[in-house]
């Protein structure tokens, strides 16, 4: 009964994905003829062709994305850790005022046309590709989580322990904290791989050079355009708006892209998944 | 073994910010230095009273090119020689373009120039006073643009007062066109109205359901499919002047609307027997398979369209057309002698300048450079002579045989090809391409001189007054009035469906929006001698 229900749900998950993966290789007199069918009449690998003829921008925004992905996250868990580590000592003077701090901007955030003055006119992080690491390095969210969980997963005692020992804070952190740690910065380590993966707004708000736009931008970009062009009647109208429209990626180049987008996400799960386990296994203190 | 990772792993990563941090420093600085040898480099001016100039210029582009930074920066070093300006150009394509430039002018992001037009919000921005008023500044430094463009396009650039935008030299007005397919048309000898035999959609759909029994017969196979996309333009079967959301007034000599005055009354165009009678005529198209159900979803890959399928298609703003536009057929192009300058057609796109800018007078002198220079203008829109373009047996500009646009079929793939791009001023300053007749320019004289100017171009409504009216209808409008629901076909009963539509605007103050625009408009209409309703 129990495991009918999960195979129902889990079909709700995997049948639109089959479905977009089956869409991209269909031929464009199919979807025009049937629709979308998870049996097309025709088969057809034109979208991947298609993609691999527009060539160099698709390879540069995967290989961008993917530096901002892994460097983004690392720099975001090396830096929200230690702060984390850092509000969850009952001996650090400062905790309340900085977990305050932190907990503040969570009711209050500046809002869009305030971050981009700051970002634009005072850090001049556009078009450059800190915009996607340093803005978004900190969530203070995450960071409360974080302390939560060494607080609640990390005894005091085995602090004390280990400074009567002669260990420093930065030894706690490494030798004791981090080994420990690994479940929670996991869980944060996946929330930071997905989000930033999957964060189109920064790359269409702040980047103009081809070179540093990311995937899902591009991908956005795309569909925005096709979707612009076939609102604005006046545009369409024009002699250019139908030259426009009629060489605009087809709905199967579209899931292609989808498709591409997507994998690496796919693959990244079962790269964190193995921590989760652990983590609900380990502890610090035995018997 | 996995603390020992974990810790590396740590350090690596500490190193790392540290790298990093440090990278970003030097990066910063570098990027500093660079702006100011840019700024700071001698200037040799050939005319030493102008000092060198760079302008910020953000506008939206159909598509950007691969060879924009190639042919922009010969542009610059042509700019620096005769006007000693360069440009510091930021171009986008449409779609991201609405989306940047609101936060980007909110955000007071430094700009001298910037593309603008009715869909980027431009009488609000203009309200607000985003924009440099140009009225004083045009007779000194615009006079030749001044004199191209009819006297109809600056009222409508015109905002309580002040002018905020030079509109381009291109189809200024608008003019219904339908685009067929001549070789199906030929094939089954179907009688098309010729240029000027026709006035509105009406007079079309007699041709449809003749297209459709033709090719049903000879194909039967694609009995199921329509003759054409869906028209669900009202304007295309009852042409109207918008002022505001709901509010519209009849254009004067055509007054399609019966008992509405001719343009100086103001009255809703949802309660209007011809909007009814629009919606019942898509209903009934959609159901005798003329036009598709569900429109939206139809043909998304333009498949049937390609495949040379439909009739064609109704659209505006068409001078001439390439045949061969439509691989393996023939296309023609018909145009309906009704020709009307709507402040929306002209405010479709114009530059304004940024009321932050420095240099105004610059800025202009560049505009004017724009409208009136061939060389530039050919740069423009079509790149670099010999790379981009090149010169036929009949000393027509060609792109077809040049290195880096010829053997495209494919829009997207230009090297640098802008013809048509509104954004860049005069159309006609530069040489016309090989696929349009010579009589390009004079066609589109013809057109912009012929137009009917509908006698509110400049009018424009304060919504302070209203603002919650208007917003309130417009939820309703959205639900109702769109391309899914009253305009799609795809209801079931017309009649109740606007009685209902109606009884919600009216609920949410919609005869307080027509009679407070109604007030505004006999206002301004006394203010500048014209008559006003009694």
């Amino acid at each position: 009964m129990i495991s009918a229900m999960l195979i129902i749900a889990s079909l709700f998950v995997v049948l639109p994905l089959l479905l977009v993966v089956i869409i991209s290789f269909s031929s464009a007199e199919s979807i025009a003829l049937h629709g979308y069918t998870f049996l097309p009449s025709e088969f057809s690998l034109a979208a991947y062709k298609n993609l691999m003829k527009t060539g160099t921008q698709i390879k540069n925004s995967y290989i961008i994305t993917i530096f901002y992905t892994i460097t983004g996250t690392v720099l975001s868990l090396a830096v929200m850790s230690m702060f984390a580590y850092v509000l969850a000592q009952k001996r650090f003077p400062a905790r309340k005022g900085l977990t305050f701090y932190a907990f503040f901007t969570m009711l209050f955030s500046g809002g869009l046309v305030p971050s981009y003055i700051l970002n634009v006119r005072y850090l001049h992080l556009d078009d450059t590709i800190w915009i996607f690491i340093l803005p978004s390095l900190v969530s203070a969210y995450y960071v409360i989580i974080l302390r939560t969980f060494i607080q609640t997963t990390i005894p005091d005692t085995l602090f004390e322990a280990a400074i009567i020992d002669g260990a420093n804070d930065f030894t706690i952190f490494c030798k004791i904290v981090l080994p420990l740690f690994k479940a929670g910065l996991a869980t944060i380590g996946l929330f930071n791989v997905v989000n930033r993966w999957n964060d189109w707004f920064t790359g269409m708000l702040y980047i103009e050079n081809p070179k540093l736009i990311p995937l899902q931008t591009m991908l956005q970009k795309i569909q925005r355009n096709i979707e612009f062009i076939k609102q604005n009647a006046e545009f369409a109208d024009t002699a250019m708006g139908l030259e426009l429209l009629r060489s605009m990626p087809t709905e199967s180049t579209r899931m292609a892209i989808t498709i591409i987008a997507v994998v690496p996400i796919l693959f990244a799960y079962p790269f964190f998944q193995r921590y989760f386990i652990k983590g609900l296994t380990i502890g610090s203190i035995k018997g | 073994m996995k603390k020992g990772f974990l810790s590396k792993l740590l350090v690596l990563l500490i190193i790392s910010a540290l790298v990093i941090s440090g990278c970003q420093g030097t990066g910063s600085t570098g990027k500093s230095t660079t702006e100011e040898t840019k700024t700071g480099s001698p200037t040799e001016a050939p005319d030493s009273s102008l000092e060198h100039v760079e302008l910020v210029w953000y506008s939206g582009v159909d598509h950007i090119r691969p060879d924009q930074d190639m042919v922009w920066s010969e542009i610059n070093k042509y700019l620096k020689e005769r006007i000693n300006v360069t440009l510091d150009y930021h171009f986008f394509a449409m779609a991201d373009y609405a989306d940047r430039i609101p936060t980007v002018i909110n955000a007071g992001q430094y700009m001298d120039i910037l593309f603008m037009g009715a869909r980027y919000d431009f009488v609000s921005h203009a309200q607000r006073g985003a924009f440099y008023p140009l009225e004083d500044l045009i007779d000194k430094y615009l006079p030749k643009t001044k004199a191209i463009l009819p006297k109809g396009a600056w009222e409508a650039v015109t905002v309580d007062g002040h002018i905020y935008g030079v509109p381009p030299y291109k189809d200024l007005a608008d003019r219904w066109s339908f685009l067929y397919n001549k070789t199906m048309t030929d094939k089954y000898n179907l009688k098309v109205p010729g240029p000027g035999e026709w006035s509105t959609f009406w007079d079309m759909i007699p041709l449809l359901y003749e297209a459709k029994a033709a090719r049903d017969a000879d194909e039967p196979e694609l009995a199921k499919y329509p003759i054409m996309g869906v028209v669900n333009v009202v304007n295309r079967y009852y042409p109207y002047e918008t002022l505001y959301s709901l509010a519209v007034a009849n254009i004067p000599g055509i007054e399609a609307y019966e008992g509405q005055g001719s343009g100086e009354t103001v009255f809703n165009l949802y309660a209007t027997k011809e909007y009814r009678e629009v919606c019942k005529t898509i209903k009934k198209l959609v159901d005798e398979g003329i036009f598709p159900y569900d429109a939206k979803n139809f043909d998304p890959d333009k498949a049937l369209v390609n495949a040379g399928k439909l009739l064609g298609s109704f659209a505006g703003g068409y001078i001439e057309i390439r045949p061969d536009m439509f691989v393996g057929r023939e296309t023609g192009l018909t145009t309906s002698k009704l020709v009307v300058m709507t402040t929306n057609y002209v405010q479709s796109g114009m530059q304004s300048l940024s009321s932050q800018t420095k240099h105004p007078e610059r800025a202009l002198m560049f505009l004017e450079l724009l409208n009136t220079d061939k060389t530039l203008a050919n740069m423009v829109r079509f790149g670099l002579e010999g790379q981009h373009y090149l010169y036929n047996d009949e000393g027509r500009l060609d792109i077809t045989i040049s290195p880096r646009n010829g053997g495209v079929t494919n829009y997207m793939e230009y090297g640098y090809y802008y013809w048509y791009g509104w954004q860049f001023g005069n159309i006609l300053a530069g040489d016309t391409p090989s696929f349009v007749s010579t009589k390009f320019p004079q066609l589109l004289k013809e057109l912009n001189d012929n137009a009917i100017q509908d006698t509110n171009l400049g009018f424009v409504v304060d919504t302070a007054p209203i603002a919650n009216e208007i917003a309130a209808c417009a939820n309703v409008i959205a639900e109702y009035d769109s391309d899914t629901y009253l305009r799609s076909g795809m209801v079931e009963d017309v009649d109740k469906a606007i009685d209902e539509f109606l009884a919600k605007l009216e609920a949410n103050g919609a005869q307080k929006i027509i009679d407070e625009i109604q007030r505004q408009l006999n206002d301004w209409r006394a203010s500048v001698g014209k008559p006003v309703k009694k």
